[in-house]
């Protein structure tokens, strides 16, 4: 899936903060350690990510029980 | 004219559920095919009996975050109502709310170990997806301590389930849309039903999670195993026992029949 990569730095300052009227972002780490968000998120019109850049996400590995 | 004549001219309108009219009010429905749904809805929840067994109802009528975001059984604005709290990427549309498999899911607040039973519960959703054995999912639950409370579909060509206890390994349940219920009805039991379709469980209640059971994915902590799936109901609450889980079927089927996104 196609998300919107943050630059360093950035995560920190959307935990927390609503990216329309009812809904928060949520910043989820890659497979290299960068954080992403999806692209609905970076349509907020409080924030600017049109320089981020949008690239394939692959999760970081984890496992849970299943 | 007479008094009479002009009474029999105005239009008739038929009473709303009380409890269905705070919720279309709260939630701002106003397209009156929605309305008609959520008024029978509760009707029918509460004629067969099934109304005071929930604690959540969350209905996604309404095509948007915000009126998603209600409980049917409580619709005030409040954690303590469990009124849900989006995060990520959620696709809104008339159909329900569609996760999107990377970090969408939807915080209930509900905390079993708070507000539930450990040996009668019930976890239940609907989902318009049909995702075959490839899914990788969770569609809601929590996880915590070793103590399993959450539901899937599928998991490849199993689903790992649990409620107030350990987990196990089933069959998945194909196709992954329909109504999925996974319910605790004592001590020493579990059933699921998908579409209807019942399976049996002999499993120990051991504890209930301490934490909020969320939607769209599982919360171990954070959220993991995001799904990817459209979901048109969902609800918590204690267990029924057959009849009132086939009626809860039919009833739930007929709301989205009357919504015209049934599967």
């Amino acid at each position: 899936m196609i998300m919107v990569k943050l630059f360093t730095g950035q995560k920190d300052s959307l935990i927390g903060k609503l990216f329309d009227d009812h809904q928060f972002f949520n910043p989820v780490e890659n497979i290299d350690g960068d954080w992403f968000i999806s692209e609905t998120e970076a349509e907020s019109k409080e924030f600017d990510f049109s320089s981020n850049e949008r690239i394939e996400f692959v999760p970081k590995e984890i496992n849970p029980i299943i | 004219m007479s008094y009479y004549n002009l009474i029999s001219l105005m239009p008739k309108t038929s009473a709303v559920d009380p409890d269905a009219q705070a919720f279309i009010t709260a939630a701002a429905i106003t397209d009156p095919t929605q309305q008609s749904a959520i008024n029978q809805l509760v009707l029918d929840l509460k004629g067969y009996n099934i109304w005071s067994k929930m604690k959540a109802i969350y209905p996604f009528v309404g095509g948007t975050s915000t009126t998603h975001k209600w409980n049917l059984k409580d619709p005030r604005d409040l954690d303590a109502a469990f009124r849900l709290q989006f995060f990520g990427g959620w696709t809104h549309s008339s159909n329900g709310a569609q996760s999107n498999g990377s970090n969408a899911y939807a915080d209930t607040f509900y905390i079993p170990s708070v507000n539930g039973l450990l040996d009668s519960a019930h976890l239940s959703c609907y989902s318009r997806t049909d995702l075959g054995l490839t899914g990788y999912q969770v569609d809601m639950g929590a996880y915590s301590g070793g103590n399993s409370h959450w539901i899937m579909y599928s998991y490849g060509s199993v689903a790992s389930l649990g409620i107030n206890g350990s987990y196990f390994n089933e069959p998945a349940f194909n196709p992954t849309n329909g109504l999925l219920l996974g319910q605790r009805i004592n001590s020493s039991e579990l059933n699921f039903f998908h579409k209807n379709n019942k399976t049996s469980k002999s499993d120990v209640s051991t504890s209930q999670p301490s934490s909020k059971i969320y939607i769209g994915a599982r919360n171990d902590g954070s959220p993991v195993l995001y799904s990817t799936k459209e979901y048109a109901f969902a609800s918590i609450g204690i267990h029924m026992d057959d009849t009132e889980a086939n009626n809860f079927y039919n009833i739930i089927q007929n709301f989205q029949t009357s919504l015209s996104r049934n599967v």
